[in-house]
């Protein structure tokens, strides 16, 4: 790779983690959220109703972030990745379709839910609490399938053959994609878990029974991710050769990830010896909340960063896999003008200065409870 | 031929995404003057009333906010996937604005939730001051989204290639973008959509994308442009314009229903704001703009001004030109101007232009024949064109007496209130206040929405202004039709269910809140 194209690997990669961290604690937090205004309707549980718009805020707060972080992936892919770009919006149509009609559905249903909070019937209010709820999975439904398409070309490969119609059909039946989808939901679950259960050991916003709720959806989904992560590895071994060695230190590896790899491995251990001890003093809601809690949630997105890095950088030097081999980002590169890196940069260092201080603002008004728990008017 | 029939299928929605954007936008940069003259007014009166409102309006400014990113999301979207073929202009020229607009996006957020989350706990002049750095993000936003639209209006940096296939257009601005390379990839379009029956497929070509290589010198280029600048004040005031206007009607409407005098004050605090820029919008952004069109799209004003055939006006030359003497160009003179190619083919030109040019099934058409058959397509949209630009013109001219009587009415403007008040007594004053911040609406948005109109249709048969056609942009994707509608629908639902929210937001009360209270404590 050269100067350029690593930048743009870079920069393409940035954008892709700090996405896909934002959106995990999204997700999660929307659904855990939407599930305890359903509980605290149906058993008329007031606890149950604060605790959801409580776990909302956090939801308020970072999903607009994993918004623009997406609409930055997409500028970046059609300033540096151009071809890219125009092959994933012909064979990959309908999944990204798909993406596009769960994000139409998810923002405007994520306001709905927090300004009509009181103003409408609770029966109404929980509907648009689950709409909000699965449509944020629909998102990744639909984007998941580039990932699969630049691993294993499935569908792009029949497209090359000529049969592109064909093609945009075929892309629905990559044989990466299952395990790599469910693998990205339980995280998302268990992101929004562990990062609930956090929320509730904070000074001034404890509370036992909620922090039980987020923990135990934490450890039920990250139960779930070792088979899941090993049947996504074990495809990763027959479609994606490079990509499994890299990670896994091959011989052959083009990028030894095992470093890493053995990391993540190391911090997953930790999050869950970690809740452990939290599931053993919360004693299902009717213990203690211990400070341990706060780092909960750090770990858990760590473990998605890590998780994320070595799914993405682990395709180096190459952007999209063909089994052992690969198609660098050169190919796919914006030829047709000297990229302004100074501008690029400004801004990379802009946004980051915005979220940076804006994450900080949020936090603190958070933490001081000036998102009310009751609406205002 | 199947771009055809996708550019048929795809264009509705297309228009449907950027006009259900442009409702959106307007609230977004509307509601931030509302806002903050509510809580100006706040700070000098401490009438809890302004507060009261500050914070609906502030409800309703999220949702919409929401809705329009998801509606940006969609023009965005669709944009690549709709018509791909534009991402040949988002990797040149539209890179810079789009990269800026990034930060303008995010600048919008950070303001807007730091306004929210912050609104009562810290003093109002801080207040006011995010909701200006919303506004400022906003805006340039807006700036920076008009500035690539108006790059597809007049192709700034082009130089003299439109004009060397349609004699009649003027040169845009210097050559940033290579020429040679430019018809390299315009012949690429043609030839492919000619054999092929799509176009936009070529730009997956790796090889395809190396034969064409370095295209554009000036990544900035679509910032200087004089056209783009007009384009920008003009639309963003308009945007402006809508969203206090609707503000305006809203309360003058609970005025008409309740007789509450609380609404004739609330609309007293922002009102002189809408009446400045209603008559500022005309007389100096309005023209600017029309003087901007008749300088670089000679077929798009002479659609405006209906002229089939050139006309004398000294009033219409004056203000277009500059000079009353000057006749208005109609089509007959741009068809004379197309047989200055006599017998030219595109091979004659590509010879020229491109090292190596090999003809394509293209090369065999007459310029001659092009640009006359393009004339013909334009002048077909003549009639509506030009009734339409008419008909804006009768709206902005309602929206600003309605606005200068509205002001009228509550403010004291001497002779203005005294006729005001002498229509009154006749239809009674909650009746006249209503009805004139309706018409102050109604005016704006018919203007803004049939100004948006003739700028887009205006400038067809092409998407890039005598360049580049949308047959030659559009997906190569033969999707089916039930999807698209499915798709539609989905959109157009969720964005008439997100305005309802909004009206929810504005005039509900909080009635289902016993159990929240419970659980906050506030009540056993």
């Amino acid at each position: 790779m050269n100067t350029s194209e690593l930048f743009s690997f870079n920069l393409l990669g940035l954008a892709t983690l700090v996405h896909i961290a934002f959106v995990n604690i999204t997700i999660g937090t929307g659904w855990i959220s939407a599930m305890a205004r359903y509980l605290a309707w149906r058993r008329s549980d007031p606890s149950l109703e604060i605790m959801a718009r409580r776990v909302f805020k956090i939801l308020i707060v970072h999903e607009l972030f994993s918004g623009v972080w997406g609409t930055i992936i997409t500028v970046i892919l059609a300033g540096l990745f151009p071809t890219l770009l125009a092959i994933a919006t012909d064979t990959l149509f309908y999944p990204i379709l798909i993406a596009l009609s769960a994000i139409i559905i998810r923002i405007p249903s994520i306001a709905l839910f927090w300004y009509t909070w009181g103003k409408v019937k609770p029966s109404i209010h929980v509907v648009i609490g689950f709409i909000m709820a699965v449509s944020g999975f629909a998102v990744p439904m639909g984007f998941r399938y580039i990932f699969a398409e630049i691993t294993s070309p499935y569908g792009i490969a029949a497209a090359l053959e000529g049969s592109r119609d064909l093609a945009r059909l075929q892309v629905f039946l990559n044989p990466i994609y299952p395990p790599l989808i469910l693998h990205t939901v339980a995280g998302a679950m268990s992101v929004g878990g562990f990062i609930t259960a956090s929320f509730f050991a904070i000074r001034g916003n404890t509370s036992p029974k909620f922090l039980w709720i987020g923990l135990w959806h934490g450890v039920l989904f990250l139960a779930l991710q070792p088979i899941l992560g090993l049947w996504y590895l074990l495809s990763l071994s027959e479609k994606a050769p490079l990509l499994y060695n890299n990670i896994l230190g091959g011989v052959q590896a083009t990028y030894n990830l095992l470093p890493m790899f053995t990391g993540k491995l190391v911090v997953i251990a930790s999050l869950a010896a970690l809740s452990l001890v939290i599931w053993r003093r919360v004693k299902r809601g009717l213990g203690e909340v211990t400070r341990l809690a706060l780092g909960l949630g750090p770990l858990a997105i760590l473990v998605v960063i890590l998780g994320e890095y070595i799914n993405d950088a682990g395709r180096f030097p190459y952007l999209v896999l063909l089994g052992d081999k690969g198609l660098p980002p050169l190919v796919f590169s914006n030829l047709y003008i000297e990229i302004p890196y100074m501008l690029v940069i400004a801004v990379l260092g802009v946004l980051i200065i915005f979220i940076v201080g804006f994450m900080t603002t949020a936090y603190y008004a958070l933490n001081k409870r000036f998102l009310a728990d009751l609406p205002e008017i | 031929m199947a771009a055809y029939d996708n550019v048929s299928a795809l264009m509705p929605v297309s228009i449907l995404g950027i006009y259900l954007h442009a409702v959106f936008v307007s609230v977004t940069l509307g509601f931030p003057f509302v806002i903050s003259a509510f809580l100006y007014k706040w700070a000098r009166t401490k009438d809890n009333d302004y507060y009261v409102a500050a914070r609906i309006a502030t409800g309703v400014l999220a949702v919409n906010f929401a809705l329009g990113a998801i509606t940006g999301t969609l023009v965005e979207f669709g944009l690549v996937q709709a018509w791909p073929g534009s991402i040949y202009a988002i990797s040149t020229v539209a890179f810079t604005p789009l990269v800026l607009e990034l930060a303008a996006f995010i600048g919008e957020i950070v303001f807007l939730i730091a306004f929210i989350v912050t609104l009562r706990w810290v003093r109002m002049w801080v207040s006011i001051g995010l909701m200006a750095g919303y506004f400022v993000f906003a805006a340039f936003s807006g700036m920076l989204i008009t500035m690539v639209n108006s790059w597809l209006n007049v192709p700034w940096g082009t130089g003299p290639l439109a004009s060397v296939l349609y004699p009649f257009l003027p040169e845009y601005g210097p050559a940033a973008f290579q020429i040679p390379v430019l018809v390299t990839v315009k012949l690429a379009l043609v030839d492919s959509l000619l054999t092929v029956g799509t176009a936009s497929q070529i730009l997956q070509n790796p090889e395809i994308a190396k034969a064409v290589g370095l295209s554009l010198s000036d990544p900035y280029i679509a910032l200087s442009s004089p056209y783009a600048l007009a384009s920008v004040l003009h639309n963003v005031t308009a945007a402006v314009i809508i969203g206090i206007a609707l503000a305006a009607a809203a309360f003058s409407y609970k005025h008409f229903r309740t007789g509450d005098q609380k609404y004739v004050k609330l609309l007293k605090s922002f009102l002189p704001i809408l009446l400045v820029l209603l008559i500022i919008q005309p007389i100096v952004f309005g023209d600017n703009m029309g003087k901007a069109v008749a300088a670089f799209m000679p077929t798009k004003f002479a659609m405006m001004e209906g002229a089939e055939t050139t006309i004398q006006n000294p009033l219409l030359a004056f203000l277009a030109y500059g000079d009353p003497s000057r006749p208005i160009q109609g089509f007959d003179e741009l068809r004379r101007a197309c047989g200055k190619h006599g017998d030219e083919t595109i091979a004659d030109i590509a010879y020229e232009v491109v090292p190596d040019y090999r003809p394509g099934p293209s090369g065999s058409i007459r310029l001659s024949d092009l640009c006359l058959q393009d004339l013909s397509k334009a002048e077909k949209r003549l009639p509506t064109i030009h009734a339409a630009y008419y008909t804006k013109i009768a709206a902005g001219v309602i929206a600003l007496v309605s606005v200068v009587a509205l002001s009228g009415s509550v403010h004291n403007l001497g002779l203005i209130s005294s006729v005001v008040r002498i229509i009154e007594k006749r239809l009674g004053g909650k009746n006249l206040l209503f009805l004139l911040a309706l018409l102050t609406l109604l005016g704006s948005i018919l203007a803004s929405a049939l100004g948006w109109y003739v700028r887009e249709v205006g400038r067809k048969p092409w998407t890039v202004y005598g360049l580049l056609y949308p047959e030659e942009l559009v997906t190569p994707v033969s999707f089916s039709t039930p999807v698209i509608i499915a798709f539609t629908l989905l959109f157009a639902a969720m964005a008439l269910g997100g305005l309802y929210g909004m009206y929810l937001v504005a005039v509900k009360p909080l009635e289902f809140v016993k159990l929240l209270r419970r659980g906050a404590g506030v009540e056993e």
